[in-house]
C-alpha cells in the first residue's frame, strides 16, 4: 500500500505540492485570497444585476484588485521557501504566462482600435494568463523533472 | 553545452538516497533525480553546496564534457 501511495505522490503532478511541506501557511493563504479574489471578480462581473450582500461593482472589483494582490505577494513569500527547481518552472511558467498574455492583449487591442472586435472582458487577461501558465508549467514539468 | 554529473556515482558511495540527499542539501527529490540524469543543470550555489557535502571538489562532481 505504501509503495502504491509513494508511486502516486512520487508521480511529476504532485510536484508542486509536495514541495509545499516548506511555507506551506502562505500557500493556503494564498489560496483563500485567490478565492476571495475569485468572489469578488464574480461580485462586479454579475453586477448590475442584484448582488450578494449589497455589494456594488466598485467594491466587486476592489475586492478582486485587492485579493489578487494579495495573494500574489503571498505566493512569492511561499516560492521563497522552495527550492531553485521550483522557482525555475515558476519562472517560466510565469514568464511565458505574461507574455503571451500581452500579446494577445497587444493585438486585440490593434484589433479593438482598427473596430475589428468588441471590447475585451475586463477578466480575460486573469484566464488568458491562469491557462496559458498552466500549460507552461506543465511543460516545464516535463522537461526538467 | 551539457554539463556531465558524477552524482549519483558519488551520492551511491556514499550509501545515501536520492531523498537523504536532498534533504541534505535542502532541496526536492526531484531535483537531485534531474541533475543526476542530466535534464537540470544546477545552479552555482547548489553545485557548492553538494561539493561541500561530498567534500569534494565541484569539478569532480560537474564537468564540461571534452
Amino acid at each position: 500500500m505504501a509503495s502504491v501511495l509513494n508511486s502516486i505522490f512520487g508521480s511529476r503532478i504532485f510536484y508542486n505540492w509536495r514541495m509545499a511541506k516548506r511555507g506551506w501557511p502562505y500557500l493556503l493563504a494564498c489560496l483563500i485570497s485567490a478565492g476571495l479574489a475569485g468572489a469578488f471578480g464574480g461580485f462586479a462581473r454579475v453586477s448590475p444585476h442584484p448582488v450578494p450582500f449589497g455589494l456594488s461593482r466598485s467594491d466587486g472589483v476592489a475586492g478582486f484588485v485587492l485579493f489578487a494582490a494579495l495573494a500574489g505577494l503571498l505566493w512569492w513569500r511561499f516560492s521563497s521557501f522552495q527550492d531553485e527547481m521550483f522557482r525555475r518552472i515558476q519562472n517560466y511558467s510565469y514568464g511565458w504566462g505574461a507574455g503571451v498574455t500581452v500579446a494577445v492583449l497587444s493585438v486585440w487591442g490593434i484589433a479593438y482600435g482598427a473596430r475589428i472586435v468588441p471590447p475585451i472582458d475586463p477578466f480575460a487577461p486573469v484566464m488568458i494568463f491562469a491557462v496559458v501558465k498552466g500549460l507552461f508549467w506543465s511543460r516545464a514539468i516535463r522537461t526538467w523533472l | 553545452m551539457a554539463v556531465t554529473s558524477r552524482l549519483r556515482e558519488l551520492r551511491g558511495e556514499r550509501g545515501l538516497t536520492q531523498e537523504g540527499l536532498a534533504e541534505l542539501a535542502g532541496v526536492s527529490r526531484q531535483t537531485i533525480n534531474s541533475i543526476e540524469t542530466g535534464r537540470f543543470e544546477p545552479s552555482l550555489s547548489l553545485a557548492l553546496v553538494l561539493a561541500r557535502l561530498f567534500e569534494t571538489p565541484v569539478e569532480r562532481i560537474f564537468a564540461l564534457p571534452e
